[in-house]
């Protein structure tokens, strides 16, 4: 019940589909039923004349009905089933907006095989309950309606002799498919055991090779072999009894219909025209009476896969729109930011404590710091990747959490650490932040990152496809290719997280000389381990622990002879080093 | 017909309860590719994995031979009953004699005797059918396997482990399909239509023809609906893969849509594909609900026809009531097995592809060849030398540049250099995972090309700074599966490298399952465990890649202690990070940007103030 509550609102849309199908349906039972009534007919004609006048009309009935039939039968199928493939995209585009409004957190947390999981099979089995269940489900109770009163009209004792057994394959159905899936589950598991292992074995083969245990994997792998091979015999077996066991029962019923129906037409009572007309109505109510048991099967599995849509549809967003926006003036921001005295935990731990900093509008700041220190978070609170407290991150003074996300989002230009890139031509990567990029800009923006040399070498130049279909990007080229989209958007804030640490050195010189030029009156935070990329900030800030432990200008900071000096003499001999 | 759930496309339940193979979601598959359906070559080459079962098929086409002929039993009965005890009935309603009533009751009893043979035929039938199928897709997963742990680590480097994980799955799988329904239902199929046939024209020739006379249009319609079906079926999984593959790559660049403020202009783009997968499936349901009316249609009209020209034979009285049941009863068995062939072309197809695929990677050469032994004399067991060895992963970026040095018998040295130097290279080239373009490795004077691979790699213990430790138990993983190991010797090495005393602390000690890499386990814990598995295998030679990462002080102190214990007696070659390593070196190699630039020992080195002075500087204070 809860499962149809749920799925009501997306069914709604689609109801005249399924009415409509709905009303068809008892047209298509009625004409389905007059096809053995009709030939009963016929034979009931010869029986009583052995002539065969009559019959012809009878048989352009039979023809007309089927005709009716099939019309009516295309009609319940397009309508239900089509009207449950809507439901689906409905569902499927519900599914998709929601997760895009979900904070990082969530995703941190969730794994992307799951919401895949959620995407797909779940999705899958909202579809079979509202598709092919519900018109199998129609199809049989009409099925049922029309042809049982027909049949109890020519005989009540044989009607029984022939229904019991097709109940008893509703009932097999019902009993065997579970154990069917629970077989087919247990050889799945299996079958992702022997993945795993495989996997295990392919990315550890230095390891296999070089202690020469090739033989010894080879065992291993052989074991969980056969014991897939087990597994998949378990369920050969039961289907394999499954399918005559189903087949028995339907002959069982025939066996009754030969031995009463034969003793009633001995008896007078019955006609061979009856028989006929009994073994049509026992042919079209097999497929109906075993689809009784895989509807409820279906059901109830689906049912799992629903409730796991709803537990997903119901996670609420921690970074929403806020309840009162603030507009800055004139819809512009200047890009002032100030953080003051910030602590933030993902959990328990704090993993910032206590930070305040500043950077005014135009200027650009530094962050240094070790691994694990908490540069990367302090900069994903800013466009509220993650949620900061409230009263803790301002932009030109107003609370970042009272901004409208798009206001906020907009005047970002955002590179994190891993520059992840879509798997679109190199144009529209770099023209991600707009609808219908401007060429000219996109080459602008590939011309202060000095992305433009690389993108001429590509046979395709800005139409190429980056990713698995088409080129492979270095790990520097996809910095530059991160930085050039975030600056497309114009921002009026620029946050670098350590973006330029794959790139070489008089590179990245280059780079931040053109960034200087292009953006004047922007505000810059770069996050960096590379002293050459931050010293020109107009204040650095040293993070230790979350906390913040020097800052000061480049030269003030070399000048105490602590962290940031001692960060800085160690680069000076690397770069030397490099040289040599 | 099925009760498990495995559906057809429009959803509705399809034949076949074997295991789903499923495609993993999001992967632009491979197995989007069409093959040919039937490919000569490749078949004579699938059938002789088959070909150990020769005996068992045998079998089993005498039982589908059995069963088909039993099948074709029951409607027979009725027309007996009709047309013997039945028949005065008929003629003059109602005439009950007990012997007429012996005579149904012993009918119903044979065809529930026939019933019950029927049943147990299908059953051996089917389930036979299977062990054909498993035990060959048995036979060719472990051959796949085999090769797969012999092949050179270059063959990994160019082939994703998830693409060779899909071959040993689910491409098997579609073999499997192939052997357990596709061949031997193909020629049940076949065998039923001519049963049938046979049965029709036995009974009465003229109204078989009647009944087949529908037979070339229900083939035309089949043929057409199923072309389209598997063109429309091929579309919609077309973009189904491409739905999948941008959901997924939306999840893991959410991050990115969302800094860039793109949630709607994404979300326009995915309903734009949903909205294409909507359309290619409705012409799917399309099909299907035009196919299934018209197949009803059809067999309408064949029993208009069968009970027309039935009726006429009646009334001049060259046919009898039986005969007509028999015909009208017949009719439905007709359609199956014309539906079921036309589906096994899709198994076939599918089979093929795979097939291709993992002959492809059966054919790939396990590679690097033993030469013949040169003949000449060993030097002095314990020697590892390079002679000039340039090595370039690919084309003309060379990682060694004319490396030369020697290690002498129980000797250590000690190599350092910045990231990129080339010193990983070293050891894959000793363990011979590469072969150098130039120059020559030798181990005891032989070149390491003449050893048997397997031989020389267990003389040599490799200890590598990121340890790959399997998701079994510890005992396992020191092991690594050498039954020479017993399990006191596995507790000593433990002992003696100060490994045990952790591995107490874990639950089961040394039968604790680690996870996943060793997932919870601290780096030195990591390191502790692989030295522990060097000693355990007594090599003659060690190489060690000593972890950067840092190492809290106290298990620190445990490492130093059984380095020392592990490269006592053995020729050794460190990469070193820590200067207590360096210093206990016997000669420091130091390696810049491919080539040795400067040997000698810590202070020698420190004196001249070159490289190894500023690597000094950066990485060792």
């Amino acid at each position: 019940m809860e499962t149809l509550r749920f799925l009501y609102p997306f069914l709604r849309p689609h109801l005249r589909g399924y009415i409509a199908g709905a009303l068809l349906a008892p047209i298509a039972t009625a004409a389905a039923l007059a096809i053995p009534y009709l030939s009963g007919e016929v034979v009931a004609v010869l029986e009583r004349t052995g002539k065969t006048q009559g019959i012809a009309a009878l048989l352009t009935f039979l023809v007309a009905a089927s005709i009716i039939r099939g019309i009516s039968l295309f009609g319940v199928r397009f309508l239900i089933i089509g009207a449950s493939r809507k439901l689906e995209f409905d569902l499927r585009n519900t599914l998709f907006r929601h997760l895009e409004r979900l904070d990082q957190l969530y995703f941190k947390n969730a794994r992307t095989g799951d919401l895949m999981a959620r995407a797909t099979s779940d999705v899958e089995s909202a579809r079979t309950i509202t598709g092919p269940v519900v018109m199998y489900a129609i199809n049989t109770t009409l099925m049922l309606a029309i042809a049982l009163p027909l049949m109890i009209s020519l005989s009540p004792i044989l009607t029984a002799c022939v229904m019991v057994p097709l109940c008893l394959l509703t009932f097999a159905v019902r009993k065997i498919g579970p154990r069917v899936h629970a077989a087919v589950h247990k050889s799945q598991e299996t079958l992702s055991e022997l993945s795993s292992l495989a996997q295990e074995n392919f990315s550890g083969v230095r390891v296999i090779q070089s202690f020469a245990s090739e033989p010894h994997e080879m065992r291993r792998f052989d074991d969980v072999s056969e014991r897939y091979l087990r597994r998949n015999l378990v369920v050969a077996r039961i289907s394999a009894w499954m399918y005559p066991v189903i087949g028995g029962v339907a002959d069982l019923s025939l066996i009754s219909l030969l031995v009463v129906g034969g003793v009633l037409m001995l008896e007078g009572s019955l006609s061979l025209g009856d028989i006929v007309k009994f073994s049509g109505y026992q042919a079209q109510l097999l497929w109906p009476m075993i689809s009784i048991g895989w509807i409820v099967n279906q059901f109830l599995r689906g049912s799992t896969g629903v409730e796991r849509l709803k537990e997903i549809l119901s996670v609420e967003t921690r970074v929403g729109e806020p309840s009162s926006p603030v507009h800055p003036p004139e819809g512009r921001l200047a890009g002032h930011v100030s953080i003051r005295n910030l602590t933030f935990s993902y959990g328990r731990e704090p993993v910032l404590c206590d930070v305040s900093l500043e950077a005014p509008a135009g200027k650009t700041i530094a962050i240094v710091g070790r691994t694990g220190s908490g540069k990367s978070t302090l900069v994903s609170l800013l466009p509220r990747i993650y949620p900061p407290p409230d009263g803790t991150v301002f932009l030109d003074g107003i609370d970042v959490n009272r901004l409208p996300l798009s206001v906020l989002r907009r005047a970002i230009g955002f590179v994190p650490q891993e520059s992840f890139l879509f798997s679109r031509t190199v144009s529209e990567n770099i023209g991600f932040a707009v609808d219908d990029p401007d060429l000219e800009e996109v080459y602008a923006v590939a011309r202060v990152t000095r992305f433009d040399k690389d993108i001429d070498q590509l046979p395709r130049g800005y139409e190429e496809l980056v990713g698995e279909r088409g080129v492979t990007l270095s790990g520097g080229q996809k910095q530059r290719a991160a930085i050039s989209r975030a600056l497309l958007g114009r921002p009026k804030l620029l946050i670098l997280d350590d973006a330029l640490s794959s790139v070489d050195t008089s590179t990245e010189e280059e780079i931040l000389e053109n960034l200087k030029r292009a953006t004047e009156d922007m505000t810059t935070i770069i996050v960096s381990h590379r002293i050459s990329s931050i010293r020109h900030a107009h204040r650095i800030y040293v993070l230790d622990e979350g906390r913040i432990v020097e800052e000061g200008s480049h030269e003030d900071l070399l000048r105490r002879g602590a962290v940031y000096a001692e960060i800085h003499r160690l680069q000076l001999i690397s770069d030397e080093l490099a040289r040599l | 017909m099925t009760l498990t759930g495995t559906k057809t496309e429009d959803g509705k339940p399809g034949a076949g309860a074997s295991p789903a193979r499923r495609p993993a979601a999001g992967l632009i598959p491979d197995d989007v590719i069409v093959g040919k359906a039937f490919d000569r070559k490749l078949m004579g080459r699938l059938l002789r994995y088959a070909a150990p079962y020769r005996g068992r098929m045998a079998v089993v086409l005498l039982l589908i031979l059995g069963a088909t002929g039993l099948g074709v039993v029951g409607p027979l009965l009725f027309k007996v009953a009709i047309d013997g005890p039945l028949r005065k009935s008929i003629e003059a309603g109602g005439a009950f004699s007990s012997e007429a009533l012996r005579e149904i009751l012993l009918l119903g009893a044979l065809f529930a005797l026939v019933s019950l043979a029927h049943m147990a035929l299908e059953f051996f039938q089917s389930y036979n059918m299977a062990v054909i199928g498993q035990n060959v897709m048995l036979d060719l997963r472990r051959k796949l396997f085999g090769h797969l742990q012999r092949m050179p680590l270059s063959f990994y480097d160019g082939n994703p482990v998830g693409r060779l994980v899909t071959r040993i799955t689910s491409d098997i799988e579609a073999l499997n399909e192939l052997f357990a329904s596709g061949v031997v239902t193909f020629i049940a199929d076949v065998m039923v239509l001519v049963a049938i046939t046979v049965a029709l024209v036995w009974v009465d020739a003229g109204l078989a023809l009647v009944t087949m006379a529908v037979l070339p249009l229900l083939l035309g319609v089949t043929f057409v609906f199923r072309r389209k079906a598997r063109q429309f079926y091929r579309d919609q999984r077309g973009h189904l893969a491409h739905l999948n593959a941008f959901t997924q790559e939306s999840l893991q660049g959410m991050g990115i849509i969302q800094l860039f403020h793109r949630e709607d202009s994404t979300f326009t783009q995915y309903a734009q594909i949903n909205g294409s997968y909507l359309r290619a499936f409705q012409k799917t349901v399309l099909a299907y609900s035009l196919y299934f009316p018209a197949v009803e249609i059809l067999s309408a009209f064949a029993l208009a026809g069968i009970l027309w020209e039935g009726g006429s034979r009646i009334e001049a009285g060259t046919l009898t009531y039986g005969e007509l049941y028999f015909f009208v009863q017949f009719l439905g068995r007709f359609f199956q097995p014309i539906r079921d062939m036309a589906e096994r072309y899709n198994v076939l197809q599918a089979a093929m592809a795979a097939a291709e695929r993992i002959f492809k990677v059966l054919d790939t050469p396990e590679g690097m060849p033993v030469s013949p032994p040169s003949g000449r004399t060993p030097g002095p067991k314990g020697r590892v030398e390079f002679k000039d060895v340039w090595f370039a992963y690919k084309g003309e970026e060379w990682a060694l540049k004319g490396a030369s040095f020697r290690v002498e018998p129980g000797e250590m040295i000690a190599i350092v250099g910045a990231t990129g130097a080339g010193k990983s290279t070293i050891i894959n080239l000793l363990s011979r995972f590469y072969d150098p373009q130039r120059g020559s490795i030798e181990v005891d004077g032989i070149d390491v090309r003449e050893y048997d691979k397997a031989a020389l790699r267990r003389r040599i213990g490799i200890v590598l700074q990121d340890v790959f430790l399997f998701s079994r138990t510890v005992r396992e993983n020191i092991r690594l599966g050498e039954d020479a190991i017993s399990t006191e010797r596995v507790e000593a090495c433990a002992r003696h490298v100060n490994a045990e005393r952790f591995i107490l602390r874990l639950e089961n000690d040394y039968e604790h399952l680690l996870k996943e890499r060793g997932g919870t386990l601290s780096v030195g814990e990591k390191q502790l465990l692989a030295f522990a598995r060097a000693l355990a295998h007594d090599p003659d030679f060690l190489v060690l890649d000593e972890a950067t990462a840092h190492v809290d002080t106290e298990t620190e102190v445990l490492i130093q202690d059984a380095l020392v214990k592990l490269l006592q007696g053995r020729t050794s070659i460190v990469i070193a990070h820590r200067l207590s390593t360096i210093r206990r070196a016997d000669r420091i190699i130091v390696l810049h940007k491919g080539e040795i630039r400067e040997v000698g020992s810590h202070a020698e080195l420190l004196r001249r103030g070159g490289i190894y002075t500023k690597l000094h500087e950066l990485q060792y204070r």
